[in-house]
């Protein structure tokens, strides 16, 4: 079921009618609320933390400890929820789902893809994670724990990869981040 | 809110990983 054939979407639709009718707002203005949030929205901005992470323990301390003081301190959007982040070990491998909606940093991750509003992965991924993650192509060995997170409204997830081989720089760093690696279905 | 740490064998029966979840506290009981 996608998102819009939700009964919830016909109710945000209704609401939106509503105080355009009141006169509380407009649809421009409502456009021009979401266009702001949607510019400023992009993976690069959870990827530039990670390579901050992976340069400088002392920011690497503070994010696992305060995702949300680690966003603030490298400029990034306010988040009105609890951001936590989980990093990779050896040992353990952290992915992240939201099972009852598409709950996600979208402002350090940009909008959500397709798949991880899908049905099949908010409810495969908490049931069966490592048959899940070798369809994505990240087959983990049998000795490496998955943790899985499920997001919510109040806390939403990030996940901080092990740094992989190359880059030298931050920026070089942050350019090997991609989405996927930042929600747990890619290494990286 | 609680960040609850549940063995997916004790949700499903089988499984070896972990799933983390948010529990509001009034869904929580003391234990013993």
């Amino acid at each position: 079921v996608s998102h819009e054939e939700l009964p919830v979407a016909a109710r945000v639709r209704r609401l939106e009618e509503r105080v355009v009718a009141a006169g509380l707002t407009t649809d421009e203005e409502l456009d021009a609320i979401l266009d702001g949030l949607l510019e400023s929205a992009s993976p690069l901005n959870g990827a530039r933390m990670v390579a901050r992470a992976w340069t400088d323990p002392a920011y690497r301390e503070l994010l696992l400890a305060d995702g949300n003081a680690a966003a603030e301190e490298l400029g990034m959007p306010s988040q009105n929820y609890l951001l936590r982040a989980v990093a990779n070990t050896p040992e353990r491998h952290n992915v992240v789902v939201c099972t009852l909606c598409s709950c996600y940093p979208i402002a350090l991750l940009g909008p959500s893809p397709g798949w991880y509003r899908s049905f099949a992965y908010r409810s495969r991924v908490v049931r069966e994670p490592r048959a899940v993650l070798a369809e994505f192509g990240l087959g983990l060995p049998d000795d490496v724990e998955i943790a899985v997170w499920d997001a919510s409204a109040e806390t939403r997830y990030l996940v901080v990869p092990r740094r992989p081989e190359g880059g030298v720089t931050e920026a070089e760093l942050a350019a090997l981040v991609t989405r996927r690696g930042l929600i747990g279905t890619a290494a990286v | 809110v609680y960040g609850v740490r549940f063995a997916a064998r004790d949700l499903w029966g089988t499984g070896s990983h972990t799933v983390i979840v948010d529990l509001w506290e009034s869904y929580l009981e003391e234990a013993g």
